[in-house]
């Protein structure tokens, strides 16, 4: 089995890098776990996907480009591919038929006001719901919600004003996206 | 209704619909992060390279003894080991979800070669393409396996293995496929997301080839594993109309 060997620096820097890793990914490991639940839907699969997304950056962190201020984008895009990659299991279908319909919200909450828009959030595809995500709740800008979901700025920017539309129809885009 | 109101409305509603990471799922991550690193890097890297070395090698060996047999010169673009022309396919060998067109497929691999062989085969040219169909089926003497492009086949690699376990990218976790031998078809510059929707693991009931199954779709590089009643060995062919990859394993 061919197996992509990253180029691991000497044992005596290792604990150091490692160290520093750790602080960059927990520095984004709420807005990843959020993410995955958007876009997975199940709390259990979302942990599931950070964590390997986690092993999988480790593997190829020489691959990171830009210094800190990138690793955001690049950790939550191995997020996107590690939830895709889930969603297309066959169990995953399988289980996700299992469940009955939820907005993951308790009596509670269904009962104040936003349901009907958390409702239809959920009605969005995942690529959506994640792109809705990055912008309005990550604060991400379009060139890093595109890094993340492998899209162009101008192509997230669409997405972004599309999904928006469909929660919020006769919106223009000036109003949702604002440059 | 101006951006302020939507954003707060959303950000109020992804508020609710997600819960923050719980702390158990860092100490996890940390401890699967510590199991997994350092440990073998030198020997990993001793391993790869002497990959390539041997990979250089029989590379070296086969372009030589094909000027000592007086071999014709091998188009740019196709296989640089040992690879051979299949024999005159038709069309695919089993519906598939996109249909040949009614042209003779052109085989573009090296010619005069035959047969099979159990080193790792590699070839495709430099550009992109998506996977748009995925067959198996059994051929007299041989088991075919097939992959179709929307375009030139792009770089691949074709290894055996001697067991018909397989890492699935990218959670790395061990796939056990039917068989007790394997052949890893890997696709570089190539995605099979959102331009091909059939099934991810097929069983062909042939008599060598049991099963394929997609082990990866992953920045950009496609795996499939072949899971092989026994040892096999297998060969290699570029067909062009429609562009696909076929590996032969020998039944």
């Amino acid at each position: 089995m061919i197996r992509t060997v990253s180029g691991d620096p000497p044992a005596d820097g290792l604990a150091a890098e490692s160290a520093g890793f750790e602080t960059h990914l927990e520095a984004v490991l709420d807005p990843a776990y959020r993410l995955a639940t958007v876009i997975l839907r199940d709390g259990a699969a979302a942990e599931d996907a950070v964590q390997e997304a986690a092993v999988k950056a480790w593997r190829k962190r020489s691959q990171l480009r830009g210094g800190p201020l990138s690793f955001k984008p690049w950790f939550l895009s191995i997020v996107v591919n590690e939830c895709r990659m889930a969603r297309r299991s066959r169990w995953f279908d399988v289980l996700r038929m299992a469940e009955p319909p939820s907005d993951l919200a308790s009596p509670e909450e269904a009962a104040v006001a936003g349901h009907d828009l958390r409702t239809a959030i959920l009605r969005l595809g995942a690529s959506d719901r994640a792109a809705l995500l990055c912008f309005f709740y990550l604060d991400l800008s379009l060139e890093e919600v595109g890094r993340v979901l492998g899209l162009s700025p101008s192509a997230a920017r669409s997405r972004i004003y599309r999904a928006a539309r469909r929660l919020r129809p006769g919106l223009a885009i000036e109003e949702v996206i604002r440059s | 209704m101006s951006e302020k109101p939507l954003r707060d409305e959303l950000r109020a509603a992804f508020e609710a619909m997600t819960r923050p990471a719980h702390p158990a799922l860092s100490s996890q991550i940390r401890e699967r992060l510590q199991a997994s690193s350092p440990r073998r890097s030198f020997p990993l890297r001793l391993v790869a390279v002497a990959a390539i070395v041997l990979v250089f090698a029989v590379t070296a060996g086969v372009l030589v003894s094909d000027r000592l047999l007086g071999g014709t010169g091998r188009p740019a673009g196709v296989p640089t080991t040992p690879t051979l022309a299949t024999p005159a396919p038709t069309s695919p060998p089993t519906a598939g979800p996109t249909p040949a067109p009614s042209g003779a497929p052109v085989v573009v691999t090296s010619p005069g070669a035959a047969g099979f062989t159990c080193a790792t085969e590699t070839g495709g040219g430099s550009g992109r393409a998506q996977v748009v169909g995925v067959r198996a089926a059994a051929q007299a003497g041989y088991d075919r396996f097939v992959i179709e492009f929307n375009g030139p086949v792009p770089q691949y690699e074709v290894l055996s293995q001697p067991n018909a376990t397989f890492i699935q990218d990218a959670s790395g976790q061990a796939v056990q496929l039917e068989g007790s031998s394997g052949v890893l078809v890997i696709v570089r510059n190539s995605s099979a997301y959102g331009t091909y929707a059939g099934p991810s693991d097929l069983h062909p009931r042939s008599a060598v080839l049991h099963e394929a199954r997609q082990v990866g779709d992953f920045e950009g590089v496609v795996k499939w594993g072949l899971g092989l009643s026994q040892p096999a060995c297998h060969r290699v062919s570029v067909l062009s109309g429609p562009s696909r990859l076929v590996v032969d394993v020998q039944a």
